[in-house]
């Protein structure tokens, strides 16, 4: 697969499409995981995968063989959401009021669904209340376990500045998990 | 009491020593914000690492290369709007500067009529001057001569042809040695 990845991206350097088209095939799902998570919802996380791949397609003559192409192609992915984010952050908008997208499911009970729907919800609650580079961090640590060094060289931060990023970011993440479930909270304490 | 430093060890990914750990856990019978804010953040984390991967809808590819092929498009149809406007604009420009530079002679039009037509009686009377002294070379050689005259101005004009046709050769055909 190695050997299969690095003649396609040598042929899209090249400026084949057809060999790009492959790269997208390959890597469409942990791209599109990124911008989904980052944006909260599948038509704006489809248009920034797409983007996405519009402008890896275009930077090809750029890439530097010695990098990682997944960090490079997460890297230009992740900035161009945290773009995003800061372009609709004057649009205040109430999580409960925004679409949940429909997702391929593979689960065929409403219960399951309804389950899905329900920790969907409660993802994208924990995330929104995130800065978006501290949002970018978060995915790429806990759904790409993303080294620190990884996270750094990808959101172009320094080591030290991931640590404290993750750190406020999980207080911040706890505080509003506590903000949506505080009978939950109690009840488990009485319990303890 | 100050909550930080428990709050940094409940939100630290790296493990805790048994003194670090003993410090926690103390605080956290005693300290009931901090110990709901270690059980939110345990369940956070179990929800964050459970969360799965989305993957798009079907047909993900397809619709990156119809978006690729609009793109490709547009960016042509843009070059070809450049490129006309360029030329356009060019054109314009080189009229605007044709008509300064001609405005003057647009104005008096007899002046440019009169130069041409001086122009044009100087080259007839060059055209004249040679034909004189052509044939008083022809008919200054007699006989033998005359031949011979004939026959060199043949073979010059016969080399040169050559010579010609083996320069555009030389100068269309690739070179068989690259260095």
């Amino acid at each position: 697969m190695q050997d299969d990845e690095a003649r396609w991206l040598a042929q899209a350097q090249k400026g084949d499409p057809q060999a790009f088209s492959l790269i997208v095939e390959q890597y469409q799902r942990p791209v599109y995981n990124l911008c989904y998570r980052m944006l909260g919802n599948a038509q704006d996380a489809e248009d920034a995968a797409q983007e996405t791949f519009l402008r890896v397609y275009k930077a090809m003559n750029r890439y530097d063989t010695k990098r990682s192409f997944s960090s490079w192609l997460l890297s230009i992915a992740a900035h161009f959401c945290i773009d995003q984010i800061r372009k609709r952050r004057f649009k205040i908008v109430s999580v409960e009021d925004l679409p949940v997208p429909d997702l391929p499911d593979v689960s065929p009970g409403l219960e399951t669904k309804l389950k899905d729907k329900e920790e969907r919800l409660r993802i994208r609650a924990l995330l929104d209340v995130l800065d978006p580079t501290d949002r970018a961090a978060v995915v790429l640590y806990y759904w790409y376990d993303y080294s620190y060094k990884e996270i750094s060289h990808t959101l172009s931060l320094s080591g030290s500045a991931v640590k404290s990023r993750l750190h406020r970011a999980r207080r911040a993440m706890a505080g509003q998990w506590i903000d949506g479930k505080p009978q939950t909270l109690n009840a488990e304490r009485i319990l303890a | 009491m100050s909550h930080q430093p428990f709050e940094d060890l409940l939100f630290s990914d790296e493990a805790l020593n048994q003194r670090q750990a003993d410090a926690l856990h103390e605080h956290l019978q005693s300290c009931d914000s901090c110990y709901q804010l270690s059980l939110a953040w345990s369940e956070t984390e179990s929800q964050l690492q459970a969360a799965p991967v989305v993957a798009p809808r079907t047909g993900f590819v397809a619709r990156w290369n119809a978006r690729l092929e609009l793109d490709q498009k547009r960016r042509q149809g843009r070059q070809n709007l450049v490129m006309l406007v360029s030329t356009w604009g060019s054109a314009a420009v080189l009229l605007v500067g044709l008509v300064y530079l001609a405005w003057p002679l647009i104005q008096s039009p007899k002046i440019v009529i009169l130069t041409y037509l001086y122009q044009l009686i100087g080259l007839l009377s060059l055209a004249n001057f040679v034909q004189g002294l052509l044939s008083a070379m022809t008919q200054g050689f007699s006989g033998g001569l005359q031949y011979l005259w004939l026959v060199l101005v043949a073979g010059t004009i016969t080399l040169m042809g050559v010579l010609w046709v083996v320069s555009i050769r030389y100068l269309t055909n690739p070179r068989r040695v690259t260095l």
